[in-house]
């Protein structure tokens, strides 16, 4: 490469940026330009019903968000939500990583079952899961009623409402941990837990002295992203709760819906929508300063 | 060898207890689109049912789900052919290229994936609104491209590093120039890692709803939005909720089962590599 000059590297770096260029500028235009619109209308005093009355009120919208007890209260649903789901589904994902690497035939079957959840459509998962959950002619309240539990309201409390949320959410998104935790494991190398077999290790000291320690940066990545999507998951709870009852389970993806799409209030759901991506922005920092480290130049 | 069988035990038994609590939701919405209006709504609910196809064509003779199925496979094939092509040229130029500044594009495209689309979604209305693009075909597509772009550089990223540079080198050596190593060397070696990216890029298009719901009136709509017209005021009709629900998922299981091998290391991979 050295020996090239610079002629030849003039052009090639034009051809790079020239490859490169399409994406970026259609990313700029469509993802983009939206997001900066977003801003705008956050310092906008601004209806859907009236589109000719916009006009500039400073942080009042921001003044809004926080002194409404509703939208306080769907940022604090939403991590209640974010956080339960994460430690869920990393817990059964790795769990069930390990234990299906350990098995010797039908590997490959149940590796399937487990990934197939994370392909599906959230809000066909939140239908078949609320279909589930119904609390008359639901099977899982069958089921409940013959064990003897009793019949559930899932749809009725604010706690079983967030519990049916969680549960339909581990269903589908374990397998997202559990597809990355596996593939962790089957590229490890597989001396030390010989070694250790050999000393008398046993299956809690070989998981977490050797296995988790090695597969962790995957985790550690996995649970970063869990906690984006979860953090703005909107399909899942929009056809299984649609936030309630009342707005138990309004997270602040529902409630940016509602404000704007219910009560035609721009300007706080612009805002609402501004908080939420600072937040995410922090978050998706941390995750791209790990992958892109010791990028080769 | 008794404490390696117990392990066994153990492991199997845990497996099959998952296995179906995975598989249980699914088998009852497959059974319930095989069920009439009064068995889905039986109590006590029957776990097994005489198959009947009448919830599915009844589905298809509904006015319009021609039209939404169409869409749904027009958009979501094109916003997986177009962002490949763009993606996989960008993440080869942000790769393999000594262009200054490639590392700020590249925090750029991936930065941009993690823009919750709830957030842009008002703006985008207006605009769409304003640019004669809401209810279209080219305004879902556009949507449903720009979410992939990034994704496919993000992807992409970790499979155009396993190609080995000396490969590419012993070619521009030989005079070939760095499109023709791209297309001749670099794409043919990525070629599970594009395949896994386009199932998923698919999949994504295809379970797209927030967008479709907001920006589409009619002729746009996509099948998704079908199936919640079933969730009428007056009741839901459970085995035709059931019957769009299986008819959305059914592509989406078997590309799962089909390249379950390349997405599994290529989604983790892409995650630590680099």
């Amino acid at each position: 490469m050295k020996k090239r000059s610079h002629g030849l590297r003039g052009g090639e770096n034009r051809l790079m940026l020239g490859l490169l260029l399409p994406s970026v500028l259609f990313v700029l235009v469509i993802s983009i330009v939206p997001l900066a619109y977003t801003f705008f209308l956050s310092f906008q005093n601004y209806s859907l019903l009236n589109s000719d009355g916009a006009y500039f009120n400073g942080i009042q919208n921001y003044i809004e968000i926080v002194s409404n007890p509703a939208i306080r209260q769907s940022v604090w649903v939403t991590f209640q939500y974010t956080i339960s789901s994460i430690a869920l589904s990393t817990l059964v994902g790795v769990g069930l990583a390990v234990v299906v690497n350990q098995i010797k035939k039908g590997k490959s079957f149940f590796r399937v079952v487990f990934f197939v959840p994370m392909m599906l459509s959230g809000i066909v998962v939140g239908v078949l899961w609320r279909f589930l959950f119904s609390t008359d002619l639901g099977v899982i309240n069958y089921l409940l009623e013959i064990v003897g539990v009793g019949r559930i309201n899932w749809t009725g409390s604010a706690a079983a409402a967030m519990a049916s949320i969680l549960i339909a959410d581990v269903w589908q998104w374990s397998s997202y941990t559990f597809i990355n935790a596996l593939a962790a494991l089957e590229a490890m190398n597989p001396e030390p837990v010989e070694a250790a077999k050999v000393d008398g290790a046993n299956a809690l000291q070989l998981f977490f002295l050797i296995k988790l320690p090695t597969i962790m940066p995957v985790v550690g990545v996995s649970i970063v992203f869990r906690t984006v999507w979860a953090f703005r998951s909107f399909d899942l709870i929009y056809s299984l709760t649609s936030g309630g009852p009342g707005t138990s389970t309004t997270t602040m993806a529902i409630e940016i819906y509602r404000l704007a799409f219910n009560q035609y209030k721009i300007g706080a759901s612009s805002a609402l929508s501004v908080l939420m991506f600072l937040i995410l922005t922090g978050l998706s920092l941390f995750i791209l300063k790990k992958t892109l480290k010791g990028e080769p130049k | 060898m008794k404490h390696r069988r117990r392990t066994q035990i153990v492991c199997y038994t845990i497996a099959i207890a998952v296995t179906a609590f995975t598989l249980f939701p699914l088998y009852w919405t497959l059974i319930t689109s095989f069920k009439t209006y009064r068995e889905a709504f039986a109590q006590p609910p029957q776990f097994f049912a005489i198959p009947t196809l009448k919830n599915y064509l009844e589905f298809l003779q509904q006015n319009q789900i021609l039209l939404y199925l169409r869409n749904s496979i027009l958009i979501s094939v094109v916003s997986v052919v177009v962002p490949l092509i763009l993606g996989l040229f960008a993440s080869y130029a942000v790769t393999r290229s000594r262009l200054p500044g490639k590392e700020g594009f590249a925090m750029f495209l991936l930065a941009s994936r993690f823009i919750p689309p709830v957030s842009t979604l008002i703006p985008t209305y207006l605009l769409f609104r304003q640019f004669g693009l809401y209810d279209t075909l080219a305004g879902l597509i556009l949507l449903n491209t720009a979410m992939n772009i990034p994704y496919v550089v993000y992807m992409m990223r970790g499979f155009i590093q396993d190609v080995p540079l000396a490969i590419e080198e012993s070619a521009w050596l030989d005079g070939a120039g760095r499109l023709r190593t791209f297309f001749s060397i670099v794409l043919p070696m990525c070629r599970p890692g594009i395949a896994a990216t386009a199932v998923l890029s698919f999949c994504f298009s295809w379970n797209e709803f927030m967008y479709a719901m907001n920006l589409t009136s009619r002729n746009a709509k996509t099948l998704p939005l079908a199936m919640m017209a079933y969730m009428g005021e007056s009741g839901t009709e459970w085995q035709m909720m059931a019957t769009a629900g299986i008819v959305i998922l059914l592509p989406t299981v078997v590309f799962a089962i089909l390249t379950h091998r390349n997405l599994g290391s290529g989604m983790s991979f892409g995650a630590v590599k680099g």
